[in-house]
């Protein structure tokens, strides 16, 4: 970063240059060499003056209160946002055994991992979207063959 | 429905909802919420807008709060997202078609009309009408106004707007500075100038004067 400035020279003072001074905008001993000088300007010393002011005003402004109407809109919309990640999270062991109609917690996969209906074969669980969060959780666990309607 | 203050910092609620606790993200919420709305309202100028942006905020710092890192404040990592929404949302604004001025517009304006916009504009000039700050933030560049809700509005450290805006230290006092020479002029303390005025020395027509508070 360049550390390179161009330092104001005054009187006559830019408004501009001064509002830089004000703000810190060079370095600290820059500016307080600077402020010096301006402060014994008249003019410079009001235009320090007007912007000392206008700082006061934006200072004082009143702290401002999120109106009912849009506090319940957020957490409306919060409160979804939870119910989602709620769904879409990797539920507890101890709650998979007991959909799994284990008898403990204990017998639920460590990994939890499924197994096939069928072949008994560990299978890969998909976890419901956002779509199917109120259907969660699901009653039938996965299987790796195809059903054959007869 | 009123959120009990567990007493946790924000780190720890932070923390906490990234390990699943449910109440912890509404706690956080509740305890920033106006300050994120007052900065919102104050740079996009438009309660529903502003509404918008603090909800969209709050759901993305709520996704992404696991990948927080504590190297800054909780507080400045949410204005910071609230800033970014406020500032994309300034930037779809600008691309909606806007309806055009009547010296734009190609019609027709004859010469009393012109007239009597300049005597109406000249008679505002010369009344050194103090506006109302809100209406004067409005008549900034959203990079000056965003830096002065920041700075001068809600206090934060030069530091921290910096961040929050995603800009040195240097550009945050300069946008500053700019903004606060122009709000000067509409709100009374200094008169009206060109960008290139002076003040002091030989300069004729001085631009500036001591606030004089009624």
């Amino acid at each position: 970063m360049s550390t390179e400035f161009r330092t104001p020279h005054g009187p006559p003072w830019d408004v501009d240059d001064v509002a830089d001074v004000h703000a810190g905008v060079f370095p600290a001993e820059v500016t307080a060499d600077l402020l010096t000088r301006i402060r014994s300007d008249p003019d410079g010393a009001a235009v320090l003056a007007a912007l000392d002011s206008t700082v006061d005003d934006l200072s004082l402004l009143p702290p401002l209160l999120m109106p009912e109407k849009y506090v319940l809109r957020m957490e409306t919309a919060l409160f979804a946002e939870r119910r989602t990640a709620a769904a879409t999270r990797p539920i507890a062991r101890e709650r998979l055994g007991a959909l799994l109609g284990r008898a403990s917690a204990e017998a639920a996969p460590r990994t939890g991992r499924a197994r096939c209906r069928t072949c008994r074969r560990p299978v890969r669980r998909r976890w419901p979207g956002p779509g199917l969060r109120d259907r969660w959780p699901p009653v039938q666990r996965p299987r790796c063959h195809p059903v054959i309607s007869r | 429905m009123p959120v009990l203050d567990s007493g946790r910092s924000d780190a720890e609620l932070i923390a906490a909802h990234a390990q699943g606790d449910t109440s912890a993200f509404a706690e956080l919420t509740a305890r920033h919420r106006d300050r994120m709305w007052a900065v919102a309202l104050r740079t996009l100028r438009d309660p529903e807008e502003a509404a918008d942006a603090v909800q969209d905020a709050l759901i993305s710092a709520f996704r992404a709060a696991d990948r927080f890192r504590a190297e800054s404040a909780v507080t400045t990592w949410l204005h910071r997202i609230v800033v970014n929404a406020c500032l994309d949302r300034i930037r779809r604004r600008k691309t909606r078609p806007t309806v055009a001025m009547p010296e734009e517009s190609g019609e027709h304006v004859s010469n009393s009309d012109l007239q009597a916009l300049a005597d109406k504009r000249d008679h505002m000039a010369e009344r050194e009408l103090r506006m109302d700050i809100g209406e004067a933030m409005g008549t900034l560049p959203e990079d000056q106004r965003a830096a002065i809700v920041l700075v001068d509005v809600e206090g934060y450290p030069v530091a921290d707007a910096a961040v929050m805006l995603g800009v040195a230290e240097g550009t945050i006092k300069s946008r500053c500075a700019r903004g606060r020479a122009k709000l000067a002029v509409q709100l009374g303390h200094l008169r009206n100038r060109s960008t290139d005025d002076v003040v002091g020395g030989s300069a004729e027509g001085t631009s500036a004067r001591a606030d004089s508070p009624p």
